[in-house]
């Protein structure tokens, strides 16, 4: 019984201690975003890595997302003749829910993972000592730029599979439901209200500093070679994942509160 | 003058450090010698702060630096060059990327003074050829060299070299024992090496020391700890199976 309580304890203290220095780090990276001019060409790197490459991607899982949503739910509107009102489903899943957790999920697969990965060889081969011993701040020279260029790109990607999502569920409906697309996209439109976008976006942002801060938190305190940096990966997904989907859940009561 | 008085750290259950204690004088080269996982690494490490001492005192030039705040340790580790047991080379930089990094970061020169200066060591070190080669082009002597040429560029007083002949052949840890010394003749810089290779401590120590259990069990020149009683230090230095050491 000792031992389980002991270990327990011990359980519960290290995840404080790890929080604890998620949150720290997120603030002092958030903290050097004055240097950023100095450190552009970084930064720029990072948004082409984290945005730009991401691309393909969340073309890929946004558009079949958006044709599924549309088939699966045409098909049962069609048992009541409202298919027509597909547009209006498939626009606001996306906008709201759907774009923000699908882009978060996979840049937290694609980008986070490699965030981690990356930081975490760098630490285990000493590479952060060295930066250290230069008196160069890895938060400033290497988590700064991945946690604005993430928070900065998320928003973007997740507005990229709204559209790609509402365009994969306009082809569905034309070709399988028969839904004309000047009504689709009039039901699209008439649904959605500029808060519905921005609420999704706020969300991707918030969900862009989770994925970065998780990232380069597990990355830095990777230790034990490469069986560490392995540990630190997966932690940094699952911790991700999870993360995002409960910050999901708070951010959608508290915009559905205010907005 | 860098002095360790009594200095005590415990990592997980592990005493690492027990009460170390040693002085290295300006304009010398310390070697500090010792079995894997003895604390040698972490030595350094307290000594540029990136860890801190359970107990105990750290001085740099008279300095109290355990109670350094975090921009005070920044300013002391400007002081320091050190080369890293696997020269710790950033490997998405070229190798004159890598020396002109804590120039980059640091001082407002023009980029054309900096890369004449990252040159300028590269030439040191006998590497200029291999200047806009990647890291992972470069053989395990040529990363050591770099990494020194790195440690070497701000021009520090103080040069700390972790296991600079680890993994290298016997040629080239010649090559760098040279290169420690003929830094050391050149540029008056106070050193201190941890290795477990005598070869390399005989040959660019003044004084050598044995860390073990913690502490330091013998200090002395490099014929006096040729010539040493101590059973511990004799078996460590000729490598010998039989003795207090075990296998």
């Amino acid at each position: 019984m000792i031992g389980f309580v002991e270990r327990t304890g011990h359980r519960v203290l290290q995840v404080a201690s790890h929080t604890g220095y998620a949150v720290l780090l997120a603030a002092d990276g958030f903290y050097w975003v004055r240097s950023a001019w100095q450190k552009r060409e970084v930064i720029f790197q990072q948004v082409l890595i984290c945005g730009v490459l991401s691309l393909p991607v969340v073309l890929l899982v946004a558009i079949f997302s958006g044709m599924v949503l549309a088939l699966q739910t045409g098909m049962e509107m069609a048992k009541f003749g409202v298919e027509g009102q597909i547009g209006k489903i498939v626009a606001a899943s996306m906008c709201r829910e759907m774009g923000p957790i699908m882009t978060a999920i996979i840049i937290a697969g694609r980008v986070g993972s490699a965030m981690a990965a990356e930081l975490g060889t760098m630490k285990v081969s000493e590479e952060i000592d060295a930066l250290e011993v230069m008196s160069i701040s890895p938060v400033r020279f290497l988590v700064m730029p991945r946690l604005l260029a993430l928070t900065l790109m998320c928003p973007v990607l997740t507005a990229y599979a709204d559209l790609v999502g509402t365009l994969g569920g306009a082809v569905v409906g034309f070709y399988q439901l028969r839904i004309p697309y000047p009504e689709y996209f009039r039901n699209a439109l008439d649904v959605l209200v500029p808060m519905d976008i921005i609420s999704g976006l706020i969300k991707a942002t918030v969900f862009g500093v989770v994925i970065a801060t998780v990232g380069c938190s597990q990355g830095l305190q990777a230790e034990n070679g490469a069986e560490g940096v392995g540990r630190a990966t997966r932690n940094s997904v699952v911790i991700a994942f999870i993360l995002v989907i409960i910050f999901n859940y708070f951010l959608t009561s508290i915009t559905r509160h205010f907005f | 003058m860098i002095e360790f008085v009594n200095v005590h750290k415990t990592l997980g259950d592990r005493k690492v450090l027990d009460g170390l204690t040693f002085r290295v004088e300006r304009g010398e080269t310390f070697v500090i010698i010792g079995r894997s996982g003895c604390g040698k690494s972490v030595t350094f490490k307290h000594l540029v702060g990136l860890l801190k001492p359970d107990a105990g005192s750290i001085r740099v030039e008279g300095q109290e630096t355990t109670r350094f705040r975090p921009r005070e340790m920044l300013e002391l580790r400007h002081r320091f060059g050190m080369l890293f047991q696997s020269a710790a080379l950033l490997n998405w930089l070229t190798v004159e990327e890598n020396v002109a990094l804590p120039l980059r970061e640091h001082t407002r020169l023009p980029p054309s003074e900096i890369l004449l200066r990252a040159h300028a060591k590269l030439d040191l070190v006998d590497l200029r050829d291999a200047a806009r080669k990647m890291p992972s082009e470069l053989s395990g002597g040529m990363k050591k060299r770099a990494g020194l040429a790195r440690a070497l560029v701000r021009e520090p007083q103080i040069v700390l070299y972790d296991e600079p002949t680890a993994g290298l052949d016997p040629v080239m840890s010649a090559r760098i024992n040279r290169l420690v010394r003929d830094m050391q003749g050149r540029l008056g810089l106070t050193s201190i090496m941890v290795t477990h290779d005598m070869e390399s401590a005989y040959a660019v120590a003044d004084r050598i020391g044995m860390l073990y259990n913690g502490r330091l069990i013998e200090v002395g020149t490099p014929d006096q700890v040729r010539k040493t009683q101590n059973p511990i230090v004799r078996q460590f230095i000729t490598g010998s199976l039989e003795g207090p050491l075990g296998d």
